[in-house]
């Protein structure tokens, strides 16, 4: 691990010296001038229900992007998760650290609606899951229902582009997996066989429909298929979202269920209180449901503070309650 | 006499009900908060849409030009990739393209370009006036942009333009432009 996490340290330190900040003046150049660096990071403190409490730097992520003349583009994510973190009565430590390759794929542009996409990508399922990264959600913790229900990224293809509809644009996407996950979290699911779809239309309201199918790599496990629907809405500071999924065995029994709806209002001086309901169930696993109410405060477009109480069924290790609260910032 | 697993399944069930009726008055009383509130008016000048003068493509649609913008259509027909840019927020020309073709103001797009940035792409860039558009356009291929129609002049093409009563058109419009 520590050595991983040397290699991970210095490919950040060469990808630094190589590019240019984000901010920087966009126009051509030679090869090297293609590339921009930028990222995000994240800390959270959690206080449960029981008075225990934890706190961790939650990631440290480098966004690195390519673009030259031609129709080719690169993007790829390093994530350092948890490079520190404590809990009480355990003081500080740095077991959960490890160097994560969220993203690395290449785009090539085959004619003005269509895009090829190779390599390891975040699933296009729902909304959540394509921008899960802190500064960009407006709580510390993740609905259950767009964490464990499918798989959040993808080792394979993608056919996307987005073109005209009435007075809305009309966005797709393909996606097959052609490559397994070779390493996988503590507590994360393996999946396997993943393909299906996404298709949204977007503009003042949001609406997205994913159709999926994948196995669960457990012995014995058959294939699952999926519907999602998604929307989301935003008016006057005020933004509305919510996603569903449910899952079918191959056999069309109940395969699990989640769905999560929730508001934002504004309360000025860039304050926004956010309120979410939520459901999930996944065989074996049970059912929970949780609450959350808080509030966030977006000091600047790139920096958000945000302060939330998690309530529900009984606290699991996937499904943590209490009062959480979170800084992130995205560069 | 329910057995416990019945009265376990029968809980459930109910719960599930319940869960449901709570998200449907939640996302009922989201609609009607919604209803509150009105959008701002635009202002009302001739916007034209420009283009280097070698530049093939065309925009068909306000929405066309809305995906340009948005950065969700990246490359003209041809393969070019392409170059928007926009004016200072704070400029009576992009307010009112903002308004207009992308339905909102600059300021409360900010959440969106930070998710169009994580996903590796970059907001259009910006320049300082109208005749920064204009020398910008000429001078990067793929370029597009927007000025005020009567500042087109020989270095570029227009190809589309937002008329002051917020419609779209292909064909150049008459315009009454002051010497």
């Amino acid at each position: 691990m520590r050595a991983l996490s040397c290699y991970g340290v210095l490919s950040v330190v060469v990808a630094l010296s190589l590019c240019k900040s984000a901010a920087a003046d966009d126009t051509a150049g030679g090869f090297l001038d293609g590339f921009k660096l930028g990222g995000y990071s994240s800390a959270y403190l959690n206080v449960h229900p029981g008075g225990k409490s934890e706190a961790s730097l939650e990631e440290l992520s480098f966004l690195l992007r390519w673009e030259g003349e031609g129709r080719w583009r690169f993007f790829a994510e390093l994530e350092q998760e948890k490079p520190v973190s404590w809990k009480s009565g355990q003081g500080m430590t740095n077991d959960g650290a490890k160097i994560d390759l969220e993203r690395f794929y290449f785009d090539y542009n085959i004619s003005e609606q269509y895009n090829l996409r190779a390599g390891r990508f975040l699933t296009p399922a729902g909304r959540w899951n394509l921008i899960h990264a802190a500064p960009l959600v407006w709580t510390t913790t993740r609905p259950l229902a767009t964490s464990r229900l499918f798989p959040q990224s993808i080792n394979g293809v993608m056919l996307y582009g987005a073109k005209p509809f009435d007075n809305r644009a009309f966005e797709y996407t393909f996606f097959m997996e052609a490559l397994e996950d070779q390493h996988l979290d503590g507590d994360e699911i393996q999946y396997r066989d993943s393909h299906g779809a996404r298709f949204a239309f977007t503009g003042k309201l949001n609406l997205g429909l994913t159709l999926m199918e994948f196995t669960e790599d457990i012995p014995g496990t058959p294939q699952f298929r999926m519907a999602g629907a998604d929307f989301m809405v935003k008016h006057n500071d005020w933004e509305f979202s919510g996603e569903g999924y449910q899952r079918y065995y191959s056999n069309n029994r109940d395969g699990g269920s989640g769905a999560y709806v929730q508001a934002v209002a504004p309360l000025g001086n860039r304050w926004f209180a956010v309120g979410r309901l939520e459901n999930f169930k996944r065989p074996a696993e049970g059912s929970a449901e949780r609450w959350v109410v808080g509030a966030a405060w977006r000091m600047q477009p790139n920096r958000v503070l945000k302060l939330e109480y998690v309530g529900g069924d009984e606290e699991r290790a996937d499904a943590p309650k209490g009062f959480f609260t979170s800084f992130a910032i995205l560069f | 006499m329910l057995s416990r697993s019945a009265k376990l399944q029968y809980r459930d069930r109910l719960t599930m009900r319940v869960l449901r009726q709570r998200m449907g008055v939640f996302a009922l009383s989201c609609a009607l908060l919604l209803c509150m509130g009105q959008p701002l008016a635009a202002p009302a000048d001739t916007l034209a849409v420009v283009v280097p003068k070698t530049q093939g493509g065309k925009i068909g649609s306000l929405v066309d030009l809305s995906l340009i913008y948005w950065r969700k259509k990246l490359y003209w027909s041809e393969g070019v990739r392409m170059q928007p840019v926009n004016l200072p927020t704070d400029s009576p020309q992009r307010r009112q393209f903002s308004q207009r073709v992308l339905g909102s103001l600059p300021e409360a797009q900010a959440e969106y370009w930070n998710e169009v940035y994580y996903h590796g792409t970059t907001p259009p860039h910006v320049v300082s006036s109208q005749e920064a558009v204009l020398r910008y356009v000429a001078d990067t291929p793929g370029g597009i942009g927007y000025v005020d129609a009567c500042k087109v002049d020989a270095r570029v093409k227009a190809v589309a333009w937002l008329l002051g009563d917020g419609s779209f058109t292909t064909s150049p419009p008459p315009l009454n432009c002051s010497p």
